[in-house]
């Protein structure tokens, strides 16, 4: 019996050990063959994928946390086509899209025969169908698809959303030359906020492991949440300024304007309104190419234009002046002519008027040329120019916003391509703003000094950080002190008399304010009447909480700065006292005494 | 000698003998080997869940960041400038005059507060995540040394 099974029990054996042979001899040939790399790649693949994670873009508040730039969640909308055989499951998937995403219906219909036509290899796994589709509609889409069931919930499910985020502005048009923009992929920013803070906003990218076995789950790579910026702007005085702004450029027919509202006792600005501006939603509109390419108007005038800024420039004048100890407020000077030689150049008052002797308070009230070029000579060169220094003139101010523009002054001291054309007239023009070219944010900066007991803040937009759950307020920084504060109080004093007495059109009653017109000849276009027309105040004159300035380029309604810019910073100036609830000068003393 | 070839004998008679012992430590491997799978399949199958669990609650927290970003425009759109303004005039709210409004002194009150977003850089939260889990067994130890030590009035 034993003999007989011995035979085929040894050949059974031998099957089998064959077998397991081969299998081996196969399963080591498998892993070593050429294709088996391949293989392994693809198998890659299926594992997870490398991707360069961003986190969301920091978000932008105003003073008060109201939302000035966030971010927005649309969504790539696509078909997992290699799935799809049938045309009734195009139509339906198609109309669908159209229902609920508002994709156009034959279009769908043309991009996927498009897709299919293309030889079998090429034709693409996943097919873009629409790009920056809304929350909302996918929302609804996805309602609508768990409201299925059956072969229609899984065609439906052959739709896929890709998620991104987009920038976002609610606030639309408000304080857009502030803020700046980026472009829908986040690939670029420009201007401003967006532009200045860049590497803030958009924190730190990490290129993590995206594992699909789940096994590796825990191994996510963390990515730090990107920074949020609080500004110092204060959304309802900067949504009131660019009202203001708008109907001011309607009603005197200005080309352009400028607002800016700060606190001279810290550098905070309060508002920074311009016209024109855009709707950073939507920069792709031709509003950006029609304002800033033809109309050659910077994103942010503000930091970015350079103008002459006309009698406003008396004010550092005289305060450099009166600081030098050369005048005193009681000083006279007589007009005799309305005219002041100096360099064999002869300077007039504007519309050639005569005052005859007026004190420094009287050539601030009718803003005599003549007596500012005096000034300045008593002065001399050598400290007037050293004064406009001392007052960041020529210089950036170090505002946190993109584009900052630096001036033009040609200073009497310094390296030859720099005093080659000045002249000894350039004294006398540049006392009274002209032949001088600055940026509003450098005139009111400046002019911020006397406001402030002589103290000049450097001004700036960010108020505060935050990430990770940690606020970090940003301290205020002191730039220079260019004047006394005895100089600036008794300038304060002039400026205030010269306002009362003067420029009626800047007062608001119950509030005791200082301010100063200005209106320049345009030198690019000498032939024509048309000017750059400002108005620098402040107030109240005895606790300075708001400076305004004001510019309008080109007014055609009138040209003088006392008619145009004047009442717009009294317009504005009220709305501030309202939104800032300053009491009226009697009231403020009366409750402080209480 | 003869004891052995009487227990060669015996064996050689009942070869079953050395069969059961062959078959009684396969066996054995086999628990063995059966137990340490056990365990290692449940341990894996319970980290897979929770790994499956990571990687749904990552999807769910991305999506309700997204939500929240939408929510969060949208209030933002709902109260900006523009719609507060013409609602309130829809209201026939009006503005006023600086010197419409009547001012009074309420006592101990200084204005509103410095807007916040989150707690300034001195008010850190204390962590909630206990000191056990981040501390190894020597910082454990050495830890409870000192809360032991402080509170048996310190070291001499």
């Amino acid at each position: 019996m034993k003999n007989e099974f011995s035979w085929r029990y040894r050949l059974t054996q031998i099957a089998l050990a064959m077998a397991g042979i081969a299998i081996v001899f196969q399963i080591v040939y498998t892993q070593n063959r050429k294709e088996a790399g391949d293989i392994l790649n693809r198998g890659w693949l299926y594992e997870g994928k490398y991707e360069y994670v961003y986190p969301p873009r920091g978000e932008i508040y105003d003073r008060e946390g109201h939302l000035l730039a966030g971010n927005d969640p649309v969504y790539h909308v696509g078909l997992e086509l290699l799935y799809i055989r049938r045309q009734e499951t195009i139509e339906k998937i198609a109309l669908a899209l159209q229902v609920h995403l508002g994709l156009d219906y034959e279009e769908i219909l043309d991009t996927i025969a498009d897709a299919r036509a293309q030889p079998p290899e090429d034709v693409p796994g996943y097919l873009l169908l629409g790009s920056y589709i809304p929350y909302e509609n996918v929302q609804a889409f996805i309602d609508f698809r768990d409201e299925l069931s059956g072969s229609d919930w899984e065609i439906m499910h052959l739709v896929y959303f890709l998620p991104e985020r987009i920038r976002t502005y609610p606030e639309k048009m408000l304080a857009a030359n502030v803020l700046g923009l980026i472009n829908l992929d986040g690939t670029s920013v420009a201007f401003g906020i967006e532009e200045k803070y860049d590497s803030l906003l958009s924190g730190t990218a990490v290129r993590a492991w995206i594992p699909n076995n789940p096994n590796e789950a825990a191994s996510f790579d963390e990515v730090a949440p990107a920074t949020s910026l609080i500004l110092t702007i204060d959304r309802d005085i900067q949504a009131a300024s660019e009202q203001i702004l708008d109907e001011a450029i309607g009603t005197y027919g200005a080309e352009s304007g400028i607002i800016i509202v700060a606190d001279p006792r810290n550098g905070e600005i309060l508002a920074m309104a311009a016209n024109p501006r855009i709707d950073p939603n939507q920069y792709w509109k031709p509003d950006y190419l029609a304002i800033v390419t033809d109309k050659k108007v910077p994103f942010n005038p503000a930091v970015s234009d350079v103008y002459e800024p006309g009698s406003v420039f008396k004010i550092i004048t005289m305060a450099a002046a009166l600081d030098k100890g050369v005048i005193v407020p009681e000083t006279t000077y007589n007009d005799a002519t309305g005219i002041f030689v100096i360099g064999g150049f002869a300077i007039h008052n504007w519309e050639n008027t005569v005052w005859g002797v007026q004190d420094m308070t009287g050539c601030l009230q009718h803003s005599m040329n003549v007596c500012l070029a005096w000034v300045a000579t008593e002065l001399g060169e050598d400290d007037f120019y050293a004064y406009l220094q001392r007052f960041g003139i020529g210089h950036q101010t170090g505002i946190d916003l993109a584009g900052e523009n630096t001036g033009i002054f040609k200073t009497f001291e310094g390296p030859e391509w720099e005093t080659s054309y000045w002249d000894e007239v350039e004294l006398g023009i540049n006392a009274y703003g002209q032949g001088v070219s600055v940026t509003p944010v450098q005139m009111i900066m400046a002019v911020s000094a006397v406001a402030n007991d002589g103290q000049m803040y450097k001004l700036h937009v960010l108020r505060a950080t935050v990430q990770d759950g940690r606020q970090y307020d940003i301290p205020t920084e002191l730039v220079g002190t260019p004047i006394s504060k005895t100089t600036a109080d008794t300038l304060a004093e002039m400026l205030a008399n010269s306002l009362e007495n003067e420029t009626r059109f800047a007062k608001i009653p119950g509030y005791r304010l200082a301010g100063k017109t200005g209106t320049a000849t345009i030198q690019d276009e000498p032939n024509t009447d048309l000017t750059n027309a400002s108005f620098v105040g402040w107030g109240p004159v005895d606790d300075p909480r708001f400076i305004i300035y004001v510019w309008l380029e080109k007014p055609t309604e009138s040209i003088w700065g006392s008619e145009t810019a004047a009442p717009i910073f009294r317009d504005v100036a009220e709305q501030v006292i309202l939104i800032m609830g300053i009491p009226p000068d009697q009231v403020r003393m009366s409750l402080s005494g209480q | 000698m003869n004891k052995i070839s009487s227990l060669a004998q015996k064996y050689h008679q009942a070869s079953w003998r050395t069969q059961y012992q062959w078959i009684g430590l396969v066996l054995l491997g086999v628990v063995l080997i059966a137990m340490v799978a056990g365990i290692y399949i449940s341990v894996s199958n319970r980290a897979i869940l929770y790994g499956r669990e990571i990687l749904v609650l990552n999807r769910e927290i991305s999506y309700n960041e997204r939500k929240n970003d939408n929510y969060e425009r949208e209030i933002a759109e709902l109260s900006s400038w523009e719609n507060m303004h013409s609602r309130a005039k829809d209201l026939g709210y009006e503005q006023v005059s600086p010197t419409d409004i009547v001012y009074v002194v309420v006592p101990g009150y200084s204005g509103p507060a410095r807007f916040s977003l989150a707690t300034t850089s001195e008010e850190l939260p204390e962590s909630i995540i206990r000191p056990e889990y981040k501390e190894t067994l020597l910082d454990w130890f050495y830890r409870r040394m000192e809360e032991s030590a402080s509170t048996n009035g310190g070291l001499p």
